[in-house]
């Protein structure tokens, strides 16, 4: 028998820590919160966007904060421009093998799409009346191009919420690379975890009811579903399940995941009187704070134990 | 191009003197290891434990016992990047950083590299470090500045046993071929070589293993991290293709919608 594990140990860990977390948090909770004001959007009635509109608040400065977080991230952060230039030949840097090229263009190109809802959200709240911007923002939501402009940056905003773990499952550490479910998880999350900001983000409105019910509908949906998933997530990681199963991180993965960011909140929407008016808020904040252990666990699990960590 | 050139690394003649190591750490004026990383491993001769930012070449030891210690061996292998053929730390540096060399060597170019750590986890070898000093990723360069000038690499050459051998790929895997028919015929039935093109395309810098890679901590069948990747996007389209219904189930219900419209445009006119 070897005396050591050389195999095990000889697996660099890439270090990435809080910054990289926080990123996939917010950019899982920009795209999430952008599909779902867009599907309510192209759905919905007038009535409804009025609510749902209030979620395109978040994309901007939640990919603006990620845009920040990624760079603080690098080592040489001055150098954050060589992601999407080759300056050696002076030409774009793109580079299909690699989801952090493909992401770090992602972001660019949600981030622009964010932008115009931002923009159409402050036009539907009166605050931005500059009659070419308000016509501009509207032929992008309502009018003749709103349904390519939507569908666009859905597809941009599901890159986003999925390339980090597409980019977590490229790589060597076994944690990471036993199972191919991370890229769902982290959107069926992000998903969850927009929707619950949404929900924190309406007011309480008699012409919003509808809005409200269609919102939490969908968010226990997508609690259902990532329940689903993280458990056959554990299940096909195999002899790698204890990276994100047991220890400290299980423990976080059960207690604060499952249970209290999952299964707590699915109670709340079965029982929606349980804690009286606050019983919505409370589960949404829950949902939240799971979606941000959730990437915690995902992320450092794996990497723990492994040189450089 | 130039030739494709390389090392073979013979653990037959290995002698675990570190010369290789100190040698490199000289030449490439690698700093000493920051303190918090100082320490006693307590595993055999080995004080490295890995190749890192400041250690470019890392000899590995493995003693091994039987049950009841009557007999033993001592295994030793002199480490380092490998300049694959199919170079994982490569295909994911998102900036171009790593680059192949006219001598068919992997090489990071540390004007370009932003230090984002990605070839850490693209290396199967775990080869590959971001240095806190520079901030740039750091590994063996297989001596690019020597190759330049027509020199071997600084360890090819303090290697006192020739353990180390420099020179052309193919010859160079002529001459394992040649030791390793000498080493079986020597009764050393295990003897094998690591890095033929059935590892990564080939293996610039290859090895003459006296056991199965597993025993000297060298994957048996490494890959490239895209291997995954293809799965996992198809995993995300699905994923993507499912929360999409889910969200549209959720807020369908077309009529409830226009009855509320309706009712607005009502009130609207009252
Ligand atoms: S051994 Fe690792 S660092 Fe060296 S070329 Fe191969 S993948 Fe890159
Ligand atoms: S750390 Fe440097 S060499 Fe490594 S992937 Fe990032 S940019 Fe490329
Ligand atoms: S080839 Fe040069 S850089 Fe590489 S291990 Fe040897 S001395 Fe170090």
């Amino acid at each position: 028998m070897n005396p050591y594990d050389y195999f095990t140990h000889q697996l660099n860990s890439p270090s990435w820590h809080w910054e990289i977390i926080w990123y996939f948090f917010v950019a899982g909770i920009a795209a999430g919160s952008y599909i779902t004001a867009s599907i309510a959007q192209l759905t919905g009635s007038k009535a409804e966007t009025g609510g749902s509109v209030r979620g395109y608040l978040l994309g901007l400065p939640l990919v603006m904060i990620g845009g920040f977080l990624l760079i603080i991230d690098l080592d040489r952060p001055e150098r954050f421009l060589h992601m999407l230039w080759y300056f050696p030949q002076n030409i774009p840097m793109f580079k299909a093998s690699t989801p952090m090229s493909l992401g770090g263009w992602a972001l660019g190109v949600f981030g622009m799409f964010a932008a115009f809802s931002f923009l159409y959200a402050l036009v539907r709240m009166e605050k931005v009346t500059t009659p070419v911007l308000v016509k501009f923002a509207n032929a992008l939501h309502e009018g003749p191009f709103a349904k390519v402009n939507l569908i666009l940056g859905m597809l941009a905003a599901f890159y986003l919420a999925t390339y980090t773990g597409v980019l977590a499952n490229t790589s060597h550490l076994p944690g990471w690379a036993a199972s191919p479910l991370i890229p769902v998880l982290f959107l069926v999350s992000g998903m969850s975890a927009g929707m619950a900001v949404m929900v924190l983000m309406t007011p309480k409105k008699n012409e919003l009811e509808e809005y409200m019910h269609k919102l939490e509908r969908a968010d226990t949906y997508m609690i259902l579903f990532e329940l689903v998933v993280l458990v056959t997530f554990v299940a096909s990681l195999g002899r790698w399940w204890y990276t994100v199963g047991s220890g400290l991180y299980g423990t976080l993965l059960w207690v604060v995941v499952v249970g209290l960011g999952l299964l707590v909140p699915l109670a709340m929407k079965w029982k929606p009187n349980l804690l009286g008016q606050r019983t919505a808020v409370v589960s949404s904040i829950l949902v939240i704070i799971g979606g941000y252990f959730l990437r915690y666990v995902v992320i450092l699990g794996p990497q723990s134990g492994y040189n450089g960590f | 191009m130039a030739e494709r050139v390389g090392m073979l690394i013979d653990t037959s003649t290995c002698i675990g003197c570190k010369a290789c190591g100190v040698a490199c750490k000289e030449w490439n004026e690698l700093p000493m290891a920051p303190e918090d990383k100082v320490e006693f491993k307590g595993l055999s001769y080995d004080n490295q434990g890995h190749l890192s930012d400041t250690n470019w070449r890392h000899v590995k030891f493995i003693e091994q016992f039987n049950e009841d210690r009557s007999d033993s061996r001592w295994l030793f292998l002199s480490d380092s990047c490998k300049h694959c053929q199919q170079a994982g730390c490569m295909e994911v540096c998102p900036t171009n950083a790593i680059i192949r060399t006219e001598f068919d060597t992997v090489f990071i170019d540390h004007d370009t590299c932003i230090g984002c750590r990605y070839c850490v986890t693209g290396c199967p070898f775990g080869v590959i470090q971001v240095s806190d000093i520079k901030g740039t990723a750091q590994k063996c360069t297989l001596c690019y500045d020597r190759l330049q000038v027509g020199e071997q690499p600084a360890c090819a050459q303090a290697c006192p046993t020739d353990c180390i051998e420099f020179g052309e790929v193919d010859s160079l895997m002529k001459l394992a071929e040649g030791r390793e028919k000498l080493l079986k015929s020597q009764g050393y039935d295990n003897v094998r070589i690591y890095g033929k093109s059935d590892i990564l395309g080939g293996l610039n810098v290859f090895y003459l293993l006296l056991d199965k890679p597993d025993v000297y901590g060298l994957p048996e069948n490494p890959q490239l991290p895209q291997k995954n990747m293809m799965k996992s996007y198809t995993f995300s389209i699905a994923g993507m293709v499912a929360t999409g219904v889910l969200a549209l189930l959720a807020f369908r219900s077309r009529r409830m919608s226009h009855k509320a419209d309706a009712d607005q445009d009502q009130d609207k006119a009252v």
